[in-house]
């Protein structure tokens, strides 16, 4: 299966937050599964690693 | 069931409901969102509304202008329910229009307390008031449930509002597409900066 993802708001650039989306899904047959438009959002930074108690 | 000329004919082909209206409606007030004991704000990013991401679509709505949360122009897979933008004033509206399948249909939610929320669906938990004694063990009913005429009324819940794990939402049935538009009434926000909205959905194909 393979994922097509295209910038709407800014073709050909890198998604931002905010910008929309579509996002393709295919079969190994080049079938489309489905086409998905919404917004992107940046995923958020990962929380710091807890340090251990010693 | 229904009995023709010797066949028995069952009311639907799935057992999944196919309406979004069938879901039940509720409203609660917006400061109350929280990812476990955090309450979080409208900003991008932020546990309460990344972790919804991953579940489904979010983006701002505006007063007056209709927006697409979530367009499934091709696909297959369930809607579970949307948590709207913060409305304004008691008498303002979130008019939800829900395509699903080629056939639409229109949510106009009243909202009867300042800053609410519409909600769709059985997304999300609130804070119990449990006493010490239930605590203990066994159930214990929601109290803002007593309040309820019938399972269709729309009321105010106070308390903690967390999306719950989708597993246990109710699911709406989509064979082709999906789409969610949100309008709110013309005080969004309680003239604040435009709120998001979600959906939370998935594919099964």
């Amino acid at each position: 299966m393979t994922s097509i993802t295209e910038n709407l708001t800014n073709p050909g650039q890198p998604l931002q937050e905010g910008d929309f989306q579509r996002v393709t899904r295919k079969d190994a047959a080049g079938k489309i599964l489905s086409v998905v438009e919404d917004q992107y959002h940046e995923p958020p930074p990962a929380p710091p690693e807890e340090e251990p108690e010693e | 069931m229904q009995y023709i000329a010797g066949i028995t004919r069952l009311p639907s082909t799935t057992p999944l409901l196919r309406d979004p209206r069938d879901l039940p409606l509720s409203q609660n007030n917006t400061g109350s969102l929280f990812f476990g004991p955090t309450e979080h704000d409208n900003s991008a990013g932020n546990a309460f509304w990344a972790t919804l991401g991953k579940i489904g679509s979010y983006q701002t709505a505006n007063p007056n202008t209709k927006r697409t949360i979530v367009n499934v122009a091709s696909g297959q897979g369930h809607f579970r329910g949307a948590i709207g933008a913060v409305n304004g004033n008691p008498g303002d509206t979130t008019t939800w229009t829900i395509t699903m399948d080629g056939s639409v249909y229109t949510i106009v939610h009243v909202q009867s307390v300042a800053q609410g929320r519409s909600i769709i669906g059985a997304i999300t938990e609130y804070g119990e008031k449990f006493t010490t004694a239930q605590y203990s063990g066994g159930f214990s009913a929601h109290t803002e449930v007593a309040a309820r005429a019938d399972n269709r009324q729309t009321i105010y819940r106070q308390g903690p509002c967390q999306i719950r794990d989708p597993i246990h939402c109710t699911p709406i049935r989509f064979d082709q597409s999906l789409k969610v538009e949100i309008q709110l009434s013309n005080t969004a926000g309680g003239g604040n900066a435009p709120t998001f909205a979600g959906v939370i959905w998935n594919l099964t194909a």
